[in-house]
């Protein structure tokens, strides 16, 4: 136990600006991981989808793996974890819902739409590149790659109200418990 | 830089006959951080003032309040 202790010594962190620096680079990195590993798997996703509707002689999940399944849950349940443990200590981040009485709907809705049309965006743009890679230019079906890209952007348009809307009513709650317990 | 220069905890420090690594020895931090308050470069939290301005002799109306800057 001793020895546990004294080794983790070295590892703490040296004063309050190095924390709060180190907090930032961190933060950074991880939106930059999670970001690079849902495109990677949408591009691996797409690449699997378009060999399959062209018939071709390739194993259906060649590219779509266990393995980038089982790295997708991973980052899911690393931002679900962050977003529910900051929601439980009534903290949501953005200014626009933290002082914020009423669930604001006019503000989501609008950052959703731009949202879930950058999504597709990326699917349709992800899914052309998968495309023309293996069948070439003259054979992508650009406007059903565009649909497909519109059918994903409708599921992350309902999943980020919904994620929005739970991690809000949370927070909310745990901020009107730090104020009971304060006035108490 | 994030703020204009404390030449006020310097000059506070140099009365008291502090370095920079001294001041960090004492107050918790490294003296990057004491160096970086000086030169505007951190805000510190209000622990860390208070610690600053304990170890100094001095109150924090000397060291973090600026009357030309809140006119």
């Amino acid at each position: 136990m001793n020895t546990i202790r004294s080794w983790m010594k070295y590892l703490e962190i040296a004063d309050e600006r190095e924390e709060i620096e180190t907090n930032r680079i961190t933060r950074r990195a991880f939106f930059a991981m999670t970001f690079l590993v849902i495109f990677l798997a949408i591009y691996l996703m797409m690449l699997s989808q378009v060999a399959e509707a062209h018939n071709l002689d390739l194993a259906p999940y060649q590219f779509f793996s266990q393995i980038t399944i089982a790295l997708c849950v991973i980052v899911i349940v690393c931002c679900a974890y962050t977003t529910w443990t900051q929601a439980k200590q009534g903290i949501m981040g953005y200014p626009r819902f933290v002082n914020s009485e009423k669930f604001p709907v006019d503000y989501l809705l609008k950052f959703d739409l731009v949202f879930s049309g950058v999504f597709a965006l990326v699917v349709w743009a992800f899914r052309d590149i998968a495309e023309v890679s293996l069948v070439g230019f003259d054979q992508v079906y650009w406007v059903g790659n565009l649909a497909v890209g519109m059918l994903f952007a409708l599921g992350v348009f309902a999943c980020v109200i919904l994620v929005f809307y739970v991690v809000y009513k949370e927070a909310k709650k745990q901020q009107a418990q730090i104020m009971k317990d304060l006035d108490n | 830089m994030k703020g204009s220069k404390n030449l006020k905890m310097k000059a506070a420090r140099v009365a008291a006959g502090l370095s920079q690594a001294e001041l960090a020895d004492k107050v918790g931090v490294t003296r990057q951080t004491i160096g970086l308050i000086e030169a505007g470069g951190y805000n510190p939290t209000l622990n860390l003032c208070i610690h600053i301005c304990r170890e100094l002799g001095v109150t924090l109306n000397d060291l973090f309040w600026d009357e030309q800057e809140r006119q």
